[in-house]
């Protein structure tokens, strides 16, 4: 019987680690990261490795998929932790991890960090309260190209409801989906469902590198947003329900993009 | 010889657009029966080669290596000017194949030809293949006359009376009227029946160069029973000049086969599924020359000197050099440099050829045997060609130089595209070339080719059987599949698809893909092979000989998944979890998914394998069996050595099928596992002292039998490179 801690990493790079975290993993002789779900700045596990004085290994997809080199890990270590960017379960599949480990008679335990879902709301300076469904916006291939992101969008804003869009990212190939092409995949679905859920009027908000010191936001009609550059990954995208409360609309005209006329 | 040619040349232009005096047909025949000795001696006699070659030279038979075998391997066409009662007439004759081997070409001449001259054997009778030939024609709406040859042969050899001879062309006659009964479409069954008194029928001797039918034997008064003597007291040639092959034979295809005028009314709706009423349908319907060019492609040969030469039936408009023409269903836009007609083994140029006449082409590089042409955007493409045969045999083949791979990958990729029955297949995982046909004398001469015609030398492995799998029954409940990330199931049934549903995907009345333009149709279908009805509602895929049907309701973002798990299908389908092999007759149900609520999380990477996992395991627990093709093989041999060849049969597993002696003629029918008949070829000439002719005719897929299944999976799965031993359904479950 073994012990598998779930380590949020937060944003940025190794050093939104909690001091807590810093302290077990200190303590922890078998240390995992898995960096498929989303990605810190370059260099992130060697740096944090050498302040914990014992390497990070980072799991692929496959592997921590498969499940077996954990179970393994927690059959010779009576402690494993698992490095997940962001808040470990928020936005992942881990769940299924946990449920796995505690079958196989192990115990677990989370230790929190910042993730995405809180932190673009908060640069925003939108409600958390008035926040629907999170989506995310696949990269459309022949075979998959899905426009349910589209209609849960449309059933927050019908609700009055804030929806949070994540981007799709592949870091092996670094590729990730940015703001502008999302924007312009949903301009696409708009076009062929005629619903009105985002005319090219219709203002919305990108969040670029939330949680990292070059964060930023911008705000407007989805057609000044589109064909622009955000720069660097990651990027989200936030469909603001309308209308707005006024502490958000004040705070969110610190983000407007000029207007066109 | 080469003055008639040039006064044809001048000739036939002008005449290629009196429609009414056109014909356009093929013989196809059951091998050794005679098809391109009597298409030689009617060309001699037409004038097209000289009457002393004819019979020697084997004209059609152009290839080198089809004169070594003495077997005609590749179309060759060629155009005649007959007259008949006081007109001229232009004859294009389109020479098929005899070896069953080489049957995806009988098909595609098919489509080309309006009317088709089925021989039979005086001797032999009614073959198998002559059954197979005939069917491929009635399918394709190609109206029959009968030529029985040999009758000089008969007569010689077997000793027959004039009664008795008499009473074999009855059976024969009646026999083949038999067949027509069963296979011609329901309309033409009665009108299409072959008669003695009309002169649909005809006999002679392609060897020795006369024929005779009965409205001749009243216009030359000439008898049976003269033939008779005439014959059995060698002076055959008194015959050849008072009963022509020539006059006999086309006189028969001018009267009683379809000018392309009558024909297309007909063949049109049933080979071209586009609106009839549009400008290009109404044109094919009435052979206008003046519509829009719409041209099937039905035959690909490359030639040295011009490269691609494609051969196809023009049913509309007109084919003129230089013109830019659309390839129907791809974006590809190609230039015509040549037009032409065959002559035999030359071209004629021509300026054009107009609708209703079989023309070759250079210049379209795009095309392939099947291609629609047009100068229609977007026009609808002809049916597919049938055939149902598949490859059954497969060898790996290496270029004896490595300097000459990419030589060697350019000419696989050639002759599969001259010979729509040979499949190539380059696997650069494994570095393998594979070339699979219809057995093992088809991939022995497409090797022969490459040597000869392309000039690259190969090694070829041993040939290698290609199997079938399939499942003994159903599985005993829905089998779950999950995804990597364990957030999305799916769950699956498997079972073995009724054997008429197989044979309907096979002959094409329930088509392959996702997309089905009738789903009505393909619902009824369904019903009416026996499948439920609130079942085939669900029809979702057809891979192979294998459906996917959706029997989820109301499942939320299934829709979004559905293109995935039919990838998932298809993968599976083509790569049975047995031993990589083929799926065969398999009915895949989708009863239940469970899915994750947001969309990146049942991606292709999840959906995938999770639906492949479930349909593998499923099939696990169903009870995965492997299938073997088998042959029908028949074999004539003298009493002698009847015993000889039935102990070939009988070593190689064969089941004797039937036996049947016709003087001192025996002819053994028996079925016999293709794995077996490697070098049968020349054991059976040995054990018969080479007194003996033989055909192989494809019988499908077989259960192995269950004794020899663990042997042959661990072969199979070793040489693909996989750890001998299957997985079990506990692995799929994971």
């Amino acid at each position: 019987m073994a012990e598998l801690v779930f380590v949020g990493m937060g944003l940025s790079d190794e050093r939104d680690l909690t001091l807590r975290a810093v302290d077990e993993l200190r303590a922890t002789p078998v240390i995992y990261a898995e960096m498929y779900t989303s990605r810190l700045a370059p260099g992130s596990l060697e740096r944090l490795g050498e302040i914990l004085g014992r390497p990070v290994q980072e799991l692929s997809r496959e592997a921590l998929e498969a499940e077996a080199t954990i179970l393994e890990a927690l059959k010779r270590s009576p402690r494993v932790a698992l490095l997940v960017v962001g808040e470990p379960f928020a936005a992942t599949t881990h769940v299924s991890l946990r449920r796995t480990a505690e079958a196989h008679g192990h115990r677990w335990r989370i230790l929190h960090n910042a993730s995405i879902l809180t932190a673009a709301a908060s640069l925003l300076g939108l409600s958390h309260y008035k926040f629907g469904r999170v989506v995310s916006l696949p990269y459309p291939t022949e075979h998959h190209a899905p426009t349910s992101p589209y209609e849960a969008i449309g059933a927050n804003v019908r609700a009055g409801l804030h929806t949070l869009v994540l981007l799709d990212l592949d870091p092996a190939a670094a590729r990730y989906l940015t703001a502008d092409h999302a924007l312009r995949r949903l301009g696409e679905i708009e076009r062929e469902r005629g619903e009105g859920v985002l005319p090219p009027d219709r203002d919305v908000a990108v969040v670029a590198r939330a949680g990292t010191p070059t964060a930023q936001c911008w705000y407007g009609p989805r057609r000044l947003l589109e064909g622009r550059d955000f720069g660097p990954p990651l990027h989200s995208v936030v469909i603001p329900a309308l209308p707005l409360h006024f502490v958000e609309e004040e705070a969110l005209r610190s983000w407007a993009v000029p207007g066109d006329g | 010889m080469g003055h008639i040619r040039s006064e044809l040349a001048q000739a036939i232009p002008a005449m290629m657009h009196q429609l009414e005096n056109i014909r356009n047909i093929g013989i196809v025949a059951h091998i050794h029966h005679g098809k391109t000795t009597l298409s030689d001696n009617l060309l001699a006699a037409a004038g097209m080669i000289s009457n002393e070659l004819a019979g020697k030279q084997l004209y059609l038979n152009f290839d080198e290596q089809e004169q070594a075998r003495l077997l005609t391997i590749n179309n060759a066409d060629v155009t005649i000017v007959h007259p008949y009662e006081g007109k001229d007439y232009l004859i294009n004759l389109i020479d098929t194949p005899g070896h069953v081997d080489f049957g995806g070409d009988v098909t595609r001449a098919m489509r080309a030809v309006d009317g088709a001259v089925v021989l039979v054997c005086a001797v032999e009778g009614v073959m198998a293949q002559t059954e197979t030939v005939l069917r491929q024609a009635l399918r394709e709406k190609v109206k029959p006359v009968l030529f029985i040859n040999k009758v000089d042969r008969a007569i010689k050899e077997l000793k027959l009376t004039s009664e008795s001879m008499q009473k074999r062309f009855v059976s024969i006659i009646s026999e083949v009227n038999e067949l027509i009964r069963r296979m011609a479409p329901p309309e033409y069954v009665e009108s299409w029946q072959v008669k003695v008194e009309n002169g649909s029928v005809a006999f002679g001797s392609g060897y020795e160069n006369w024929a005779i039918s009965f409205p001749y034997m009243q216009r030359s008064k000439v008898t049976f029973k003269d033939i008779f003597e005439l014959v059995s007291t060698g002076r055959s040639k008194e015959l050849a000049t008072k009963a022509r092959i020539n006059d006999v034979v086309f006189d028969m295809v001018v009267r009683h086969l379809p000018s392309p005028l009558e024909a297309q009314k007909y063949r049109i709706p049933h080979i071209w599924k586009g609106d009839l009423s549009s400008e290009v349908g109404r044109a094919m319907l009435a052979t206008d020359p003046n519509g829009p060019l719409a041209f099937m492609i039905t035959d690909i040969t490359m030639d040295p000197n011009a490269g691609e030469i494609a051969t196809g039936r023009v049913f509309s408009g007109r084919l003129t050099k230089g013109m830019e023409v659309l390839l129907a269903g791809t974006k590809s836009k190609n230039r015509v440099q040549h037009v032409s007609l065959f002559m035999g083994p030359e071209r004629l140029m021509v300026d054009e050829v107009g609708a209703g006449n079989i023309a070759a082409v250079i210049g379209l590089t795009d095309a392939f045997a099947g291609s629609t042409v047009s100068t229609v955007p977007d026009m609808v493409q002809f049916e597919e060609i049938r055939h149902v045969s598949e490859p059954v045999v497969t060898v790996a083949i290496e270029p004896k130089h490595m300097g000459d791979l990419p030589k060697l990958i350019e000419t696989m990729r050639k002759v599969a595209k001259e010979d729509a029955s040979l499949r190539v297949e380059i696997n650069n995982e494994t570095g393998e070339h594979l070339l699979s046909g219809m057995g093992e004398l088809h991939l022995e001469i497409t090797q022969y080719r490459i040597v000869n015609d392309y000039h690259v030398d190969i090694t070829a492995s041993k040939p290698i059987v290609v199997y079938r799998e399939t499942v003994a029954g159903k599985s005993p409940e829905a089998f779950e599949g999950k995804s990597p990330n364990k957030h999305n199931r799916f769950y699956i049934e498997v079972e073995p698809l009724p054997a008429a549903v197989v044979k309907a995907i096979q002959e094409g009345e329930i088509a392959q893909g996702k997309s089905f333009k009738d789903i009505k149709t393909v619902v009824n279908k369904l019903v009416e092979l026996g499948i439920d009805r609130d079942e085939a509602r669900g029809i979702t895929a057809v891979e192979g000989t294998n459906i996917l049907f959706d029997d989820t309701k109301g499942i939320q973002y299934l829709h979004e998944t559905m293109e995935l798990i039919i990838d998932a299908f298809k993968e599976a389908m083509n790569r049975g979890p047995l031993a990589a092999e083929k799926v065969y007759g398999l009915k895949v149900r989708l009863v239940d998914a469970k899915l994750h609520e947001d969309s990146i999380h049942r991606g292709p990477g999840q959906v995938i394998p999770a639906a492949r996992s479930a349909i593998y395991g499923a099939m696990t627990t169903a009870g995965r069996v492997l299938l073997e093709p088998l042959s029908k093989v028949t074999v004539n041999v003298p009493q002698d050595v009847l015993s000889g060849a039935t102990r070939e049969l009988q070593r190689r597993r064969g089941e004797i099928l039937d036996m049947n002696q016709v003087g001192d003629l025996n002819t053994v029918v028996a079925k016999v596992p293709v794995a077996e008949l490697f070098g049968f070829a020349s054991d059976l000439r040995s054990s018969t002292a080479g007194k003996v002719l033989w055909s192989t005719e494809s019988m499908g897929f077989e259960r192995l039998p269950s004794d020899m299944q663990a042997a042959v999976v661990a072969e199979v799965r070793t040489r693909r490179g996989l750890k001998p031993e299957p997985y079990d359904a506990a692995y799929y479950a994971g």
